[in-house]
Formats: structure tokens, C-alpha cells, sequence
């Protein structure tokens, strides 16, 4: 997929009902922003996605559509292999519209990259990310084993 | 797995949400003890998440939250109706894609029944 169009159908989500930012992301390589939100918040974000999505592959798990619905607006997260795509909007009830057309675009994207690594063009970096200590996967993994039974704490949300 | 419980199985064969309520230090829900521990896991997993996410974007409070794997949906919401001393948090696994506002409202019409 060329920059223009990757760039242009990311603009076209951005311009999709509630939608006020974007980012696509490969590990914690940022591909594509367009969010109001700092680049270095931005580029934190996209670490912790890729952290929370090592997590899950460390643990053989596979959650591919995420979506959190904070005080101040509601992320929805598409993971597709390395690559992950952030969408942030105001309106709760536009999540599924909004994750068919995030879909479609990972899809489309996900065959560009396949057919420019089969051409020899892509630079990929399997495997690299898997030996990078992590502090936030640690820190989902201590959650997670804690011993758990139907009785067990549970940590409230901050 | 809960095969022995009627309820999971009943849920399980009629792709229908199976709920669980949490408060602290307890998960609750009808459909077996393994069902409802995996509940609780995914709960505090998903919570991790939501704090690690909210504090970058210095969004605290989440009030929902939601993934897909595989056929499965997970999902809570926090009862607004609890007390703040004592936040209650209401969640279902379902084992078929559903839409996530479709899900996220079946929970919260189980909170308000």
C-alpha cells in the first residue's frame, strides 16, 4: 500500500462519525498518526499496545478487536499480527460501524504488506520484539497469575 | 469445563451471554466455578489493560470495556448505581462475535434488573 493511500484511507476513517484520532502502528514503530494527542503520548500509547499485545501472544492468546470506553472518550484497538490500529472517538454506540471499517482497511493492509514481502520489498523484523524486556507485560502477567478463584480480589479501577 | 452446570451449558448451546457480577474480592455468576474464574482472569487482564491505556492518555476511569477472541466475546461495565466506596462491576462472556454495543447494553440492562 502506498503512503498516499494509506494515508488517504486513514483520513476517510478519521472523517467517519465521532472519530477525533488515529494512529497505525507496527510493534512500537508508529506508521500513521493523526490524533490530538502529543507525539510522544502517542508514541507511549503505541508501546503499551504492543506490550499489551506481546502480552497475550506470550500467554497464546489472540484478542484481534478491543474497546475501552473511558470518562473521556472510547478507543477501539484492532491487532493484526505486528501491526496495531488505534481508533479514538466520542460516541460509544459507533463502535461496530466504526471497527467494519478498521477491519476492512487491516485487511487491505495486511495484503499489501504480504504481497511487498513476498516482492522482496518488505523489511521485516520477526522476532525481535520477543526479547525486549517489558515492563507493562510483566505487569499485566503479575495481574493475571495471581492466584485466582471465583472468590479472589479483584483490583478496582483507579 | 462447567459441563455439569446447567446454566453454562444452556448458554453455551444458545450462543446467550453468561453474567457474572464483581465487587471487591468477589466474582459471582451461575454457570460453574471455572466459568466464573475465567471471568475473573480476563476481568483483571482487561482492567490492566484499561489502567496502562488510560494512563497515557491520563483517562483514569473506564467505564467499559470489551474484546473479541476467537468466537468469544468478553466484556464489564462498572455499575454507575454502586457506591463509590464499593464499585461493583458487571461483565458476560458470550461464546459468539457479537456487537460490541450489543453486548456492552445486555450487560448493562443485566445491571439495572
Amino acid at each position: 500500500m502506498s503512503p498516499q493511500t494509506l494515508s488517504s484511507t486513514l483520513d476517510a476513517l478519521k472523517t467517519t462519525g465521532s472519530v477525533f484520532g488515529i494512529f497505525l502502528s507496527k510493534g512500537e514503530s508508529l506508521i500513521f498518526q493523526d490524533a490530538p494527542f502529543s507525539d510522544e503520548r502517542i508514541a507511549e500509547l503505541a508501546t503499551t499496545l504492543d506490550d499489551i499485545a506481546l502480552y497475550f501472544v506470550q500467554e497464546n492468546r489472540s484478542p484481534d478487536q478491543l474497546s475501552f470506553g473511558f470518562d473521556g472518550g472510547n478507543l477501539l484497538v484492532l491487532i493484526e499480527g505486528e501491526h496495531r490500529l488505534a481508533v479514538f472517538f466520542h460516541h460509544s454506540g459507533e463502535v461496530d460501524l466504526l471497527a467494519e471499517f478498521a477491519r476492512a482497511f487491516m485487511k487491505d493492509f495486511a495484503t499489501s504488506v504480504l504481497i511487498e514481502t513476498y516482492q522482496g520489498g518488505g523489511q521485516e523484523e520477526r522476532g525481535s520484539q520477543q526479547e525486549r524486556p517489558n515492563g507493562n507485560t510483566a505487569r499485566i502477567a503479575a495481574q493475571a497469575r495471581r492466584p485466582i478463584d471465583p472468590t479472589s480480589p479483584i483490583q478496582p479501577v483507579r | 469445563m462447567d459441563d455439569g452446570n446447567e446454566a453454562f451449558r444452556k448458554a453455551l448451546e444458545n450462543g446467550e451471554p453468561r453474567f457474572f457480577r464483581a465487587s471487591r474480592g468477589s466474582a459471582k455468576g451461575k454457570t460453574g466455578q471455572e466459568d466464573t474464574a475465567r471471568f475473573a482472569e480476563n476481568l483483571m487482564i482487561l482492567q490492566e489493560c484499561a489502567v496502562l491505556i488510560g494512563e497515557k492518555l491520563e483517562m483514569s476511569a473506564v467505564a467499559s470495556a470489551t474484546f473479541y477472541e476467537g468466537e468469544d466475546t468478553f466484556g464489564f461495565c462498572f455499575d454507575q448505581n454502586s457506591d463509590s466506596q464499593n464499585p461493583q462491576v458487571a461483565g458476560a462472556i458470550v461464546n459468539r462475535r457479537i456487537p460490541m454495543e450489543e453486548f456492552v447494553s445486555s450487560i448493562r440492562d443485566f445491571i439495572n434488573e
